[in-house]
């Protein structure tokens, strides 16, 4: 019952060099977005689930991505586009950030010096809107300009900035502890 | 003196975040050594950042998580690896299909490319398996996974070990992916989705970029196996591990 050579299934693949080249930059890709999605979602699992979702669709697209020098864009476009779907879903089903448990183990993962800065930073990112969190995430930890972010998020450059104003106001009232000073 | 337009908030960030343009700069700088209490609170907006550039950078893969139990316990156990998805391949119309119904094919091909993609991002920087618990959970767990039962054995026989598992959600099921490592360090990965009423057939190829996957069915599952042997070589020692494991 078996053949001698294993018979392909499908059609054979473009098996030019760029495509494969492709791929490879995807991967090589993956360690970035895992961060980025776990600091969005607070949640290994959740992180997971993203990157997988992103890996997905992002691999069965690949061949609309013009610009191979924007991939990285392409890809935390396509995260971050899961992450607000799966928000809302979640949102649907009552569920809430772990902000406490994701603090402990974000200090617990910081040197000494850091720990309590970690936790606090922890508490506080987690408490900002999915939107703040994710502009101060790709700014600060991605290192991404205005435009990189606008592209990122799909919106006005405008929009990114009074965004990230709000987004560091708030946060700062979070950090010092009166948000119920910040009227958005 | 020209009149200058007045200072917004967002030229205080652009100014922070070195996006403002140059003719701005001076008006910019000027205004906050007039409003101190501006300048405060833009050098700490600077600090906050740093502080999240800092705490928030450690690559995701490496900081310790406490996995709140979700859909299943077993999601606590395994890697931390974003495992994977579909359609890592080119993806096109089905070339040939040895007389089965054309969707059953479609649906193994579909199997190949989230077995490709698992593997791919198995062995990408940064994902390490964990060990596995134990023979006995693993076996419990693939059974309520794939709505059969399901009996591992230890494959250690064949010179390959199990070095980790996992539950894939896929669409509206889920999917079980199972690495095991073989003598020289290399690691082959299966794939495994429940398949009510699916009977055994032989091992196929699916086309793919410098990853071989073999994928057959048999009694209610779907089953993939990946790694970077070539096809002949795969379906040899694949076919001797998941004796080993499932026969």
């Amino acid at each position: 019952m078996v053949s001698d050579q294993p018979r392909a299934v499908g059609r054979a693949p473009r098996s030019d060099a760029t495509d494969e080249m492709l791929t490879t930059a995807i991967v090589a890709e993956l360690p970035r977005l895992r961060r980025h999605a776990l600091y969005l979602s607070y949640n290994h699992a959740d992180a997971d689930d993203l990157v997988q979702d992103c890996l997905e669709a992002a691999l069965s697209k690949k061949a609309s991505l013009q610009d191979p020098a924007k991939l990285r864009s392409w890809l935390f476009s396509i995260l971050n586009n899961f992450f607000l779907m799966r928000l809302r879903s979640e949102a649907r089903r009552g569920q809430t950030l772990q902000i406490e448990d994701f603090a402990d183990s974000l200090a617990a993962s910081a040197s000494s010096d850091d720990r309590q800065l970690a936790r606090d930073l922890a508490r506080a990112m987690g408490k900002l809107s999915a939107e703040h969190r994710q502009i101060l995430l790709l700014l600060n930890v991605e290192g991404y300009g205005y435009q990189e972010v606008a592209d990122t998020l799909g919106i006005p450059i405008g929009t990114v900035m009074s965004r990230l104003a709000r987004a560091r106001r708030r946060l700062r009232a979070l950090l010092e502890g009166h948000e119920l000073q910040v009227v958005d | 003196m020209m009149s200058i337009a007045p200072i917004t908030e967002q030229e205080l960030h652009a100014y922070l975040d070195g996006e403002l343009p140059d003719a701005r700069r001076a008006a910019v700088e000027a205004y906050l050594r007039e409003h101190p209490e501006d300048a405060r609170r833009l050098e700490a907006y600077r600090a906050d950042g740093k502080a999240i550039a800092r705490i928030f950078s450690r690559a995701g893969a490496a900081t310790p998580g406490t996995r709140p139990s979700s859909s299943s316990s077993w999601r606590s156990v395994p890697w931390r690896l974003a495992a994977a998805a579909v359609l890592i391949l080119a993806v096109g119309a089905v070339a040939g299909w040895f007389g089965r119904e054309r969707v059953n094919d479609t649906s193994m091909e579909r199997l190949g490319h989230q077995a490709a993609a698992a593997h791919l991002i198995l062995n990408s920087p940064g994902v390490e398996p964990l060990a596995t618990s134990s023979l006995d959970e693993l076996s419990r767990s693939m059974s309520s996974t794939l709505g059969t039962r399901v009996r591992l054995r230890d494959p250690s026989s064949t010179g390959y070990k199990i070095v980790g598992a996992r539950i894939v959600p896929q669409g509206e099921g889920r999917a079980v992916q199972l690495a095991v490592r073989g003598p020289a360090d290399e690691t082959i990965t299966f794939y495994f989705e429940g398949r009510p009423g699916a009977k055994e057939t032989p091992f196929r190829r699916i086309a793919g970029e410098g990853l071989t996957t073999l994928v057959w069915e048999d009694d209610d599952l779907a089953c993939a196996i990946t790694s970077t042997l070539e096809p002949k070589k795969l379906e040899e020692v694949g076919r001797r591990i998941y004796d080993a494991l499932l026969g």
